[in-house]
């Protein structure tokens, strides 16, 4: 159960990251930058590649074409009322440099002066230049009851994404307590 | 095995023998001429009230201290010695027993005056005894009166060689017991020098010291009338048992004893250093010590130990005036200097059979199940963690846990493991790929109880079957500078001067960088498993408060730890008859009931005392018939952004194939998360509080803030009714190589220069390079960097959320959402985690 | 995704708009500055995004499961989602942006709903940076804006600064429907601010219902909507709006917005319920001023506050209108106050 918590934090938190250094930071400045020792992280995430453990009227094996082998969130915002859907989330993501330190930052170079007035730790998430995403795809939708293979279950579907390939992505994400 | 040793030498060559002997006429004598020396046939049924030593007007008592036969402790102990002296001048003594004698001690308790009377119900470490069916032979060397061996030893060089058999060792509190069953231990120990030095110190020296023990069942009884004997003595039946044990060590010894202790006038002080050439170590359970039945076990384990300054004194307790409530009188107080061990175990195996285990030891090279090898380097020495001054001292009283009975054993410890040069590691060796665990800090300062206990409620505690280690107040704590990871090259101190690597927690093994707290409560082991008819049984009561445990940990480079801490910690858990045993894929563990809570006051970001906080996190699990397996060997063959079983549908699908090796761990589980019991605080509920009454101080106000609850979380199988699938889990831990692409043009952290997207590659000496994509060759592959990789699958059909709640200090909870349901996920994530540069 | 906004558009003009008085300013937010909640604060440093269908590069993105009315179906393919610093050239040259601020970041925060009139509840807050005094902060539009010179608190992309807190961000999208010849439709932003924006969601006990409060600000100086080829952004059939506000007002504390799902058809409901009051029956409905009572009194304030205060309406504000090349000139929409909107959406073919 903690791990899964662990899991969605860092999910919430934006994913394993990298610490980005760009050529226009100095060395003076690079000497600011403490905690040089953090972790440097390569690898996936995938959901669903061979489909789900469920198996029912609803869910099943990817190969076939009634079923559904996605996995499912789902949730209720009104008492009684009908379901958000997030399903059909299929696919892997796999990225290489993924970065994750605690980063001090309290010097006036940083952040456009902003960081002389911070001063505080953050959970530096270093984003790599690319991530690969391979047949990624997920599907939004409301549905009348919680569970798909339920009687008289109707959904409405919005929209599928599709996404593959190379993707930029870049930057660092910054987690901090506030205020 | 030494102790043992010397108590048989003791009574052999000191304690007065009831021995009928008769005189030998002249006449008698006079056949006897240069043949075997002489015979003596010895019956003995011994009692001593009391045998102690006085230290500085202190004193440890052995109270009730008999030799006589196992069966009946009325009879006799039966004995058979043939002396002789041999051509060379040796003196020969050759023993064997004529039954199963025991020797034993019914109390150790500590007095200030010999013999002064003691009550039943005075405290008492409890009692031991020792069944032996002996047969061996004990020479002394005519080797002169010279000094021997390299301390210039003054005194007799002996050989000492013996085997005892249907042997016992047990141990005794309030009429429970634990013991060794069917035990046989054979000893040899040639060459082995006893004697002064020049300077007045007594040496003990072993410098070929031989030994195997099998134990062929570790028993436990709870019924007072049951005095080591291996059926129960009301039903008859075989006692329960832990399982067996195998112990096999080939090390040489080096013992110097001297007058004075620590305090006072009198007492002890101990230098000992050993070498070990060998050790195997194994537990079997259900085990016939052939191909039936599986074992887990350290083999083939090498290394050295050193102490330095040990001193043996009677003192009382150090809490003595300071605060009575933790008084527990007199105590064997061992202090010492330093205690450095660094040992290397080749292969922990789970799950093999004894018959490969043997060949195993005999070839070196029959494959066994082997998570890989392990080097353990700790150095116990004074010093200090976070400013607190620690020493090393060990104090055995007498009592144990006080409403058990007046029986047991209470070490009031104080120890403190020094890495100011990182003396203390521990490294994994992973199919020849290292990670260290470096840095190692850790101590510890407060009563372990150890009693042997009997389930039912006693004194207004609750008490388990079987082995109690209690904790009392115990203050502790331990940490990481980081990780150090690289090819090994056989000496785990090159890995010292790797990069260091941020630390973090690792999900499936549980551990963190680093845990601080008080602990209290207990863990119980009793026997029996949940397969067959051997295993263990835990059962557990633990608090941790005041704690606080890293997520993730980095020493910066002006040696400050930063990292993100559950701070302000608090932790319950409590296990109902978790078992465990071992089968051929390792050790697998049964939860019957589990249940926790851990109340984090702030979680934090930076510094572990004064960083930010994001708010107090409290996490409440609960589940039944938990299973957990825990396997030798890794991941394996993984395809990393593809799908593809090989390495060429790997590469079709744009994925790199990579071989983590036969070596690594596995640890698979099985959870069920049950529907909450509010009348026994049992539930599943994950709460984020902030915004309390002092929020961002060091005193926050838990319960003042405002909520965010995820309710009432179980699993079921995906139609709310059944929940025999569970979350169903794999981890695989590996040390592994995985590519690493510069990100920036330019030099890194540690001067190396590269261009942007080249990848880093090591270089024999340990150094590293960048070079471009295209230029890699197949040997370069071969050396990425190396990490650690961790994959994780988990699966669930349906994770239901009672509800996600928020919730006003005041105004109470509103529900947010009505539902929340997780359904037919199959996550896996494949991190490696190398040095940043 | 054109049905979705069809059907908000048509829902959103349905409600009453009440003219406004005088040109309103933007929605102040001083309630937010003062609201002190505590929680996670998330700043992008030297952020890029972009991703596109490019089946030429093995790139895949694509929306799909839409139909027409006619129920052919509709693939959108997404030739480009990018967020990157300002100066992008729709999204050709991609430069790091900055989003939030180290002091004023991105937050999800957990407040007490005593400190904006919701008392006794806990309430999940995620925002963008908040607005600040107009002496610290930067006029939302421009950008050459220095300090001082208005309320929002990113920073534009400058020499000083180079990476700015404000993105250009651009959605290219293809649209396939059925076998018909593909068209373009692209959106693409400059300089954008999101200062002030916030969802406020609480458990609405009485109703039982997820209960949100919803304000979107969104500045730019320029938002392109365009028919334009993706390798020709640039082209003239686009219709260019500059100095572009919007400042959306969806719901509030007493009067929430509920969004939720049809339990029968699956559909989902987006609802905001009529205003009303407690003592709405001691307001005269003749002269529509209190009866007299005290209670009537409270009414009275209540709906006068209510019909009053600009914190409550949504405005749309275009400085200059663009239309191949002609301008238009300026229009507004200001003052819109939903008072009650009720949506249900359904599946074509049930």
């Amino acid at each position: 159960m903690k791990k899964i918590m662990f899991l969605a934090f860092t999910l919430v938190f934006g994913s394993y990251g990298a610490y980005a250094e760009m050529s226009r930071i100095d060395d003076s400045d690079l000497s600011e930058v403490t905690g040089q020792s953090g972790v440097y992280l390569t690898g996936e995430v995938s959901f669903n590649e061979e489909g789900g453990p469920s198996d029912n009227s609803y869910f099943g094996a990817c190969n076939v074409a009634e079923k559904e082998c996605g996995a499912r969130l789902t949730f209720q915002t009104q008492q009684d009322g009908g379901w958000f859907v997030l399903g059909g989330i299929r696919g892997s993501i796999s990225f290489e440099g993924l970065t994750m330190q605690i980063r001090n930052i309290s010097a006036a170079s940083e952040f456009g002066g902003d960081g002389q007035f911070f001063g505080r730790d953050v959970m530096q998430i270093g984003l790599p230049e690319s991530i690969r995403m391979n047949d990624f795809q997920f599907t939004l939708a409301t549905g009348s009851s919680a569970r798909p293979d339920d009687a008289g279950y109707t959904q409405v579907d919005f929209m599928t994404v599709e996404m593959s390939g190379d993707m930029t992505l870049q930057g660092n994400l910054l987690v901090f307590p506030t205020p | 095995m030494n102790y043992i040793y010397l108590i048989l030498l003791l009574i052999f060559l000191s304690c007065p023998l009831s021995a009928k002997m008769k005189a030998l006429e002249d006449d008698a004598l006079s056949n006897v001429s240069g043949q075997t020396g002489f015979t003596m046939d010895v019956e003995t049924n011994i009692k001593v009230d009391e045998f102690s030593y006085f230290d500085d007007s202190n004193g440890i008592a052995l109270q009730g201290v008999s030799l006589s036969s196992a069966a009946d402790t009325n009879a006799l102990a039966e004995f058979h010695v043939v002396s002789d002296v041999l051509n060379d001048g040796t003196l020969s003594f050759e023993f064997t027993s004529g039954n199963v004698a025991r020797l034993e001690v019914e109390d150790i308790r500590f007095i200030s005056t010999p013999g002064e009377v003691q009550t039943v119900t005075d405290p008492s470490i409890g009692g031991f005894f020792f069944d032996f069916d002996i047969d061996g032979t004990f020479a002394i060397r005519n080797v002169g009166n010279g000094a021997m061996g390299p301390n210039s030893t003054a005194g007799g060089t002996f050989d000492i060689d013996f085997s005892v058999i249907d042997g016992r060792l047990g141990y005794r509190t309030n009429g429970n017991e634990l013991f060794f069953d069917g035990m046989s231990l054979d000893v040899s120990s040639i060459g082995t020098r006893i004697g002064v030095t020049p300077d007045n110190q007594w040496n003990i020296s072993l410098p070929n010291f031989l030994a195997e023990l099998k134990v062929d069942a570790i028993r436990y009884s709870n019924n007072p009338a049951n005095h080591g004997v291996t059926n129960d003595g009301t039903t008859g039946l075989p006692l329960a048992s832990y399982g067996s044990l195998w112990a096999n060590v080939d090390l040489s010894v080096d013992m110097f004893l001297k007058a004075g202790g620590a305090d006072g006038v009198e007492g002890l002080t101990v230098n000992a250093s050993s070498t070990i050439n060998r050790l195997d170590l194994a537990w079997g359970d259900d085990t016939d010590w052939a191909a039936s039945g599986y074992w887990v076990g350290a083999l083939a384990t090498t290394g050295t130990f050193d102490l330095v300054n040990m001193t043996v004194d009677i003192l009382a307790d150090p809490d003595a005036g300071v605060m009575p409530s933790k008084d527990y009188g007199l105590g064997l107080a061992l202090a010492f200097e330093r205690l450095t061990t660094n040992l290397h175990i080749q292969d922990l195996v789970l799950g093999e059979t004894k018959s490969n285990l043997d060949a195993y030891v005999l070839d070196g090279n029959t494959p066994v199940k082997s998570v890989g090898s392990f080097d353990i380097n700790l150095s116990f020495e004074d010093g200090t963690y976070d400013a607190i001054a620690l020493t090393n001292v060990v104090y055995l009283q007498a009592g144990g846990n006080i409403a058990a009975g007046n029986q047991g054993l209470r070490l009031d410890a104080q120890l403190n493991l020094d890495s100011s040069s990182n003396q203390s590691n521990l490294v994994y060796t992973d199919d020849g790929l290292s990670i260290m665990a470096s840095g190692l800090e850790a101590f510890v300062d407060g009563d372990v109880t150890i009693d042997i206990t009997a389930a039912g409620d006693l004194n207004g505690t609750t008490f388990y079957d079987g082995l109690r280690v209690g904790f009392e107040d115990v203050a502790f704590g331990y940490r990481i500078e980081g990780n150090r990871i690289a090819e090994s090259t056989g000496d785990s101190n090159d890995l010292k001067t790797q990069d260091l690597q941020a630390a973090r927690y690792i999900p499936g093994l549980g551990i963190s960088p680093s845990l601080e707290g008080v602990l209290d409560g207990h863990v119980t082991l009793g026997p029996g498993g949940n397969i067959g008819q051997e295993g263990i049984t835990v059962n557990s009561d633990i608090t941790v408060t005041n704690g606080s445990m890293a997520k993730f940990l980095q020493t910066n480079d002006d040696s400050t730890v930063s990292g993100v801490w559950l701070s302000g910690l608090n932790y319950d858990v409590h296990l109902r008859d978790m078992m465990l045993d071992t089968t051929s894929d390792g050790l697998q563990i049964y939860e019957t009931e589990s249940w926790s809570k851990l109340d984090v006051t702030d979680f934090r970001i930076g510094n572990k005392v004064s960083g930010a906080s994001f708010g107090r996190l409290v996490i409440e699990s609960y589940s039944v018939g938990n299973e957990k397996t825990v396997s030798a060997g890794g991941a394996g063959s993984v395809c990393i952004g593809g799908v593809g079983a090989d390495a060429a549908l790997c590469a079709s699908d744009n994925g790199r194939c990579e071989d983590r090796g036969s070596q690594g761990l596995t640890i698979k589980t099985k959870k069920f998360f049950k529907d909450s019991i509010e009348a026994e605080n049992k539930r599943n509920r994950f709460t984020w509080e902030t915004d309390r009454v002092g929020e961002g101080t060091a005193t926050p106000t838990n319960g003042t803030g405002m909520q965010l609850v995820f309710d009432n979380f179980t699993t079921n199988d995906g139609d709310g009714l059944t929940d025999t699938f569970g979350i169903q889990s794999e981890y695989n831990i590996d040390v592994a190589r995985a590519p690493v692409i510069k990100k920036t043009d330019g030099a890194d952290s540690n001067g190396v220069v590269g261009s942007k997207g080249w990848e880093k590659i090591m270089r024999a000496d340990g150094s590293y390079e960048y070079k471009n994509p295209t230029t890699l060759t197949v040997a370069d592959i071969a050396n990425r960097p190396v990490g650690l990789a961790v994959r994780t699958n988990a699966q669930f059909k349906e994770l239901d959320f009672g509800s996600v709640d928020l919730v006003h200090p005041t105004g109470g909870e509103s529900t947010l959402l009505y539902g929340l349901k997780l359904q037919n996920f199959n996550i896996t994530t494949d991190i490696t985690a190398t040095p940043l540069d | 995704m054109s049905l979705f906004v069809q059907r908000i558009l048509k829902l959103l003009i349905a409600t009453t708009i009440l003219p406004a008085g005088a040109e309103l300013t933007s929605l102040s937010d001083n309630d937010l500055s003062e609201v002190d909640g505590a929680g996670i604060g998330l700043v992008m440093d030297d952020f890029v995004f972009s991703h596109g269908h490019d089946v030429a590069n093995d790139k895949t993105f694509r929306i799909t499961g839409l139909t027409s009315t006619v129920g052919e179906a509709v693939t959108v393919n997404v030739n480009q989602l990018y967020i990157a610093r300002s100066g992008s050239l729709y999204g050709s040259d991609l430069k790091g942006v900055n989003l939030g601020r180290l002091n004023n970041p991105y937050e999800i925060d957990l407040i007490d709903g005593d400190d904006i009139g919701l008392a006794g509840e806990a309430v999940l807050q995620l925002s963008a940076p908040t607005k600040v005094d107009a002496a610290l902060g930067y006029d939302c539009l421009s950008k050459t804006a220095t300090l001082g010179s208005g309320e929002c608190s990113s920073r534009p992309s400058t020499l000083a600064w180079e990476n700015g807190e404000r993105p250009d961000m651009g959605l290219e999208l293809e649209i396939n429907v059925g076998a018909n010849v593909p068209k373009n439709l692209n959106f693409n932003v400059e300089s954008a601010v999101f200062d002030g924006s916030y969802v406020r969601l609480w458990g609405d006990g009485a109703s039982s219902k997820m209960a949100a409060e919803f304000r979107l600000n969104f500045y730019t100086p320029q938002l392109e909507i365009s028919t334009c080829s993706q390798a020709n952004q640039g082209c003239t059939s686009s219709i260019k709006m500059q100095d572009f506000e919007l400042e959306l007002a969806l719901g509030h504390t007493f009067q929430p917005l509920y969004i939720g799902a049809d339990n029968v058809t699956g559909g989902m409901t987006i609802e905001i319920a009529k205003i009303t009051h407690q003592y709405l029956s001691d307001i005269d409905l003749t002269t529509g001023l209190s009866n007299g009572t005290s209670t009537g009194d409270e009414a009275f304030t209540f709906f006068s506050d209510y019909y009053s205060n600009p914190e409550y309406r949504s405005n749309i504000i275009i400085g200059d209108l663009d239309i191949g090349g002609t301008s238009l000139g300026s229009s507004k929409i200001e003052g819109i106050l939903i008072q009650h909107l009720d949506v249900k959406f359904r599946d074509l073919s049930l």
